[in-house]
């Protein structure tokens, strides 16, 4: 029978790390704006994961708390950048990342 | 009044003037009447002030003779402290009474002089901005508020030089004195350095409490520094080798001439001389030098003088060779005699610069004199009063010149640190300059006239006529302040007034030498006169067959010696074409490389780091990625 497996602090913490480099990879790597904010959200919950784990071993509720924090800013990031995206795409009916060059000047 | 307060206007009258009229510059002033007056009130009002405090002085004891004001603290730096402070004693009241007199005459006389000019708002501005910086360099109370003074007066010199900078020979001229200028003011900069090193202080009043012993031997601080002060004094007052900036330096208006260039700057060094005797008489070995050279540069200027064809050349050479004189007496330990000579050699060298500007502007620019002859009928006013200083300058008995000249000469003679072998060289010199100031009389005023058919001679209009005369009178009576005592019991005023602060070599003598003396110097001079009178007037044809006979030793004087044709091989040939080859080889080939290689690199490395910002968002995540990776794998490698 399989065992159990018992779920530690470093299986949050890998988890977390995968989380945050397919994030890293999806900011890097695609175009289309609307994806890299998501990826973006990726690596911000990956942090929030490591926030939790650490809060939960350790015993202290601090950690839970900043995640609180975290969501917020995220939820206003994502507001703005959101916001600029329907921007992009109401002038180039598309929303690749290279168009946010011609935002300059 | 009080004392500050006629000190104050003594020196910002000429530097309002030199203000208000710079200001009237920006306006096109073409009005030569009004920045004339303006000008002129300024001197005057300085005058009065210089007047005033004369008095002032004459009502104090003989041995407190010492008005002192400190406008504010300059420079406190160290141990070196200095006041912007004026001493006003019996030397500079002196000074200040000739700078702002003749100043004054000579500022009314330029106010006929430059009626053509088209620039008369600049000049006079100019010419009070000089007597600004003269009054400083003669009332401050420590070297360097004089070296200020010492180079302002220079910049005037340079800018009044080059006045009708249009004709590049004359800007040439004023880059000349200014260059030449610089050489001596290098040496007066090292001595004022070894003067601070030496006693820590540069103020006059505690440096003459200082009791200097003289100096054993050849060499020693007082010698170095008193000889480095000689240079700078070699190079204001035209001696011997720094002397050929004063001739070319008649390129300027004539009254500049006079007031600048014989009455007030060029005396400048004597000045310093008599103000730091007390210091040169500690240095025995600068004091012969001080004498050689002034008795070379007399007999030199004045075998140049002999045979010069423009009349301010003529006075220009007559000028550097009477400086010389000064430097004679002064070298021989007798400031009060050099002093003496300073004073009627302004009166009657202004005067006769102001006569010569007179002449030629009576004949319409012309300065060639054997172009002039038989002026005496057409110009009287000019005639009578250049007669004064021609009789003054000779030293003919009773004129001021007869009393200072003799006085020096006696001194050389009689004096310890003088010879017989000096006396000679200035007596020779004194005749000389008889032959030469004789000669300009007969080429310019007697004989026949040479004169242009188509140049209108006129006599000129009183704003020049009146300080000629007012000159004259001074010429006459100037030395009657100094009466030597063999004459009887006539005080001698002027050594009276200076024995306070001015302390003489004694020198031993019987009076019948000096009565010798005194009548184989007047014997020569008439002789000399005479000759001239018999050359040029009675027989006029007689000099040229002398020149046809000894025709080497003509051409070699009438050009000067050579002189500026042998600087110019030995030392502006040289240095110029060091400097070419500097400019072409280090200056191009390795200073200028090296700076562009340096940009080239500053470039290149920019153009590279150029091409990371291009604006593609992703990539500068990129770079932050790298950041944090290159962080990480530092903190973890440790």
């Amino acid at each position: 029978m399989a065992t159990v497996m018992h779920v530690g602090l470093n299986h949050y913490l890998v988890l977390s790390a995968l989380l945050f480099s397919i994030g890293v990879l999806g900011v890097l790597l695609r175009k289309n704006a609307i994806v890299i904010l998501m990826s973006i959200e990726l690596m911000l919950n990956a942090v929030n994961l490591d926030f939790v784990a650490f809060s939960k071993y350790s015993g202290n509720i601090d950690g839970q708390a900043m995640v609180f924090f975290v969501m917020t800013i995220a939820a206003a990031e994502a507001a703005v950048g959101l916001a600029i995206a329907v921007a992009v795409f109401k002038r180039f009916k598309e929303v690749n990342i290279s168009y946010f060059e011609k935002l300059k000047g | 009044m009080n004392e500050n307060f006629l000190i104050t206007v003594l020196l910002l009258s000429p530097l309002l003037g030199f203000l208000i009229n710079g200001f009237l510059v920006r306006y096109n002033n073409k009005s030569h009447l009004r920045a004339g007056a303006i000008a002129t009130a300024a001197a005057g009002i300085s005058f009065f002030s210089a007047v005033s405090l004369y008095f002032k002085l004459l009502g104090l004891g003989a041995e407190e003779r010492t008005l002192h004001t400190v406008f504010f603290n300059w420079l406190n730096i160290g141990t070196l402290n200095i006041n912007m402070g004026f001493t006003v004693d019996p030397i500079s009241t002196v000074m200040i009474l000739i700078i702002t007199g003749v100043g004054s005459l000579i500022h009314l006389y330029s106010v006929g002089y430059m009626s053509h000019d088209a620039h008369p708002a600049k000049f006079f501005s100019y010419l009070n901005l000089f007597l600004f910086n003269m009054l400083i360099l003669v009332l401050g109370d420590n070297l360097v508020l004089m070296f200020v003074g010492w180079e302002g007066v220079g910049l005037c010199s340079y800018l009044l030089i080059g006045f009708w900078f249009d004709d590049p020979e004359k800007a040439a001229a004023g880059m000349k004195a200014f260059i030449v200028n610089r050489i001596g003011d290098a040496g007066f900069l090292l001595g004022l350095f070894t003067i601070f090193v030496t006693f820590k202080s540069v103020e006059f009043s505690e440096l003459s409490k200082m009791a200097f012993a003289p100096e054993v031997g050849v060499w020693g601080p007082i010698t170095l520094a008193t000889f480095c002060l000689f240079v700078g004094a070699a190079g204001k007052s035209a001696q011997i080798p720094l002397y050929v900036w004063l001739p070319d330096a008649m390129a300027g208006p004539t009254p500049v001439s006079a007031l600048i260039h014989a009455a007030t700057m060029v005396t400048a060094g004597i000045y310093m001389i008599v103000r730091l005797n007390f210091m040169f008489i500690a240095a025995p070995t600068t004091m012969h030098i001080v004498a050689a050279v002034g008795a070379a540069t007399a007999l030199f200027a004045a075998s140049i003088g002999l045979l010069q064809t423009d009349i301010k050349k003529i006075l220009a050479y007559s000028t550097v060779s009477q400086l010389g004189y000064m430097f004679l007496g002064v070298g021989v330990g007798a400031f009060g005699a050099g002093f003496f000579h300073l004073m009627t050699h302004a009166f009657f060298k202004a005067l006769m610069f102001l006569g010569a500007g007179s002449v030629i502007h009576g004949m319409g620019g012309e300065q060639e004199v054997t172009k002039m002859g038989g002026l005496a009928k057409k110009m009287p006013i000019t005639y009578k009063t250049f007669l004064f200083g021609w009789l003054a300058i000779i030293g003919t008995p009773l004129f001021s010149g007869f009393f200072s000249k003799d006085e020096i000469l006696w001194k050389a003679y009689s004096s310890p640190l003088g010879s017989k072998f000096l006396w000679m060289i200035g007596v020779v010199a004194a005749g000389m300059t008889a032959f030469y100031m004789t000669r300009l009389m007969c080429l310019a005023f007697w004989g026949t006239s040479r004169v242009d058919k188509s140049v209108k001679v006129h006599e000129s209009p009183l704003t020049m006529t009146l300080p000629l005369m007012i000159l004259a009178g001074l010429s006459l009576m100037g030395g009657w302040v100094g009466v030597p005592h063999i004459f009887g019991p006539i005080p001698n005023l002027l050594e009276g007034w200076l024995e306070p602060v001015v302390h003489d070599v004694t020198s031993e003598g019987s009076f019948l030498e000096e009565w010798m003396t005194m009548t184989a110097s007047v014997a020569l001079a008439g002789f000399s006169a005479f000759s001239a009178y018999y050359l040029y007037v009675l027989n006029p044809n007689l000099p040229k067959e002398w020149a046809q006979k000894l025709k080497g030793l003509y051409t070699l004087v009438y050009n000067k010696y050579f002189v500026d044709e042998i600087y110019g091989w030995a030392i502006v040939r040289p240095l110029v074409q060091l400097s070419r080859g500097l400019w072409a080889y280090l200056d191009v080939r390795i200073v200028d490389r090296t700076t562009y290689l340096v940009s080239d690199i500053v470039k290149g490395t920019g153009a590279g780091l150029r091409l990371m910002i291009n604006g593609n968002v992703q990539q500068y995540a990129l770079y932050i990625v790298f950041g944090v990776l290159i962080s990480l794998a530092f903190i973890f490698a440790r």
